[in-house]
């Protein structure tokens, strides 16, 4: 049984570089299932998590934005921003949602508004990511 | 023969520039270890970046401009080099490998990042359109999105045809290559196949391409500050050397001449001996 070779990077770390039995990638479209075998697909991703099913273990990675790409049984996943629950700091995220809010609230120019929105989108994004049990794929 | 009190101010002054080499080797070394550190942990990023973009460019069939040769006449390069000199032929080597590539050309307009960069074209008339400076030491993916837009708005406004990225790539610590790379228009691989592309076709060039040339550019950022590091631990290294010959030669010197003074000073009073019998 043939399986998914994933890769997802960032301009920071790579975050994984390994197998996997499936993805759930969130595109900008919606959820997208890459089981092994996918026809070619290049895709933009939206905010969300991005699920790992590796056997028995299931993990999660908060992803913002970037791109991916299925290709044969690769599986690239390329963000300015993606962050393993253990990384995410939810008192921060909280924080910051709370002041998205605010800003949102205030109607200033329009610039801070797609800026605000954006770290609103973010904060969501992280907090719902960290909630999840930590469960690293083994290696 | 030099004086003794010159030859021993030459060993002085020569003994401090080894003091100051020797300290810039160092600090070059721990430099070095930051920068390729980070351009090590971002290396994937890039390098698949680039494999995604051509994989994309030859599953598709779209027309869109940032795919289509242009003419080739007006060239934007993106010209990365360091803040600082003394790092041996770092700065001046990639630096003629965008001068080699704007050769013949009728347009240029070339967007420097470092001081060393700006000086060298500014001197040799050329277009600057950008000037960065600050941050080639150890740059930030922001750094590298604003250049992209600057340079993504040339080929827009359909000033520029091409856009080229000058750098050094850093293959090992001993081995820096001057590179230059095109990234615009993309260029597709040869095709592997159709591709599907979410949500449409044009979205997602309209997407992949500014952020093709950030990542590109900011890979090549990295790889330059970390050879612009290198660069400079090997040149402060042979510098160190050269002073320590040096300073070896001196004392030589400064020995002889001191023992020729004894050998004088014997000769004068043996000779005044003789002179009073």
């Amino acid at each position: 049984m043939p399986r998914l070779r994933l890769k997802i990077a960032t301009p920071k770390k790579l975050l994984y570089d390994g197998e996997a039995d499936m993805v759930i990638l969130r595109t900008s479209t919606g959820d997208m299932g890459i089981l092994p075998g996918h026809h070619r697909v290049s895709a933009i991703m939206g905010y969300g998590a991005l699920k790992i099913v590796d056997g028995e273990n299931k993990s999660e990675v908060a992803v913002m934005g970037g791109l991916a790409q299925v290709s044969g049984d690769a599986v690239t996943v390329l963000s300015e921003v993606a962050e393993w629950p253990s990384e995410i700091s939810l008192i921060r995220a909280e924080a910051a949602l709370e002041r998205a809010r605010q800003r949102l609230a205030q109607k200033d120019s329009d610039v801070d508004m797609q800026r605000a929105e954006l770290s609103l989108r973010r904060a969501l994004v992280r907090i719902e990511v960290s909630s999840y049990p930590i469960i690293r794929p083994g290696k | 023969m030099a004086s003794m009190r010159a030859i021993k101010r030459r060993i002085r002054s020569v003994a401090g520039t080894q003091q100051i080499t020797k300290a810039m080797n160092l600090v070059a070394a721990s430099k070095l270890q930051r920068a390729a550190a980070k351009l090590e942990s971002a290396r994937p990023f890039f390098r698949d970046f680039k494999i995604l973009a051509e994989n994309a460019i030859s599953g598709t069939q779209s027309t869109s401009p940032y795919l289509k040769q242009r003419s080739g006449e007006r060239l934007c390069v993106i010209v990365i080099t360091g803040d600082r000199g003394l790092a041996g032929g770092y700065n001046v080597n990639v630096c003629k490998a965008a001068m080699a590539l704007l050769d013949g050309k009728e347009g240029e307009n070339v967007i420097t990042v470092g001081v060393k960069g700006r000086d060298y074209f500014r001197r040799r008339r050329k277009r600057i359109t950008r000037a960065y400076s600050g941050f080639s030491e150890l740059p930030f993916y922001q750094d590298a999105q604003e250049i992209a837009m600057v340079a993504l708005d040339l080929f827009d406004a359909g000033e520029v045809d091409e856009v080229h990225v000058a750098y050094t790539q850093f293959a090992s610590t001993l081995s820096h290559i001057p590179t230059t790379q095109l990234l615009l228009p993309l260029k597709a691989s040869t095709g592997s196949g159709l591709m599907e592309f979410e949500p449409g076709e044009e979205a997602f060039i309209e997407q992949l391409i500014p952020k093709h040339i950030s990542t590109q550019v900011y890979g090549a950022m990295l790889e330059s500050s970390a050879c612009e590091q290198s660069a400079r631990m090997a040149g402060m290294d042979s510098a160190t050397k050269n002073s320590s010959d040096l300073i070896s030669k001196l004392t030589l010197s400064y020995n002889r001449a001191r023992q020729d003074a004894i050998t004088q000073e014997l000769t004068e009073i043996v000779s005044g001996a003789n002179a009073l019998d």
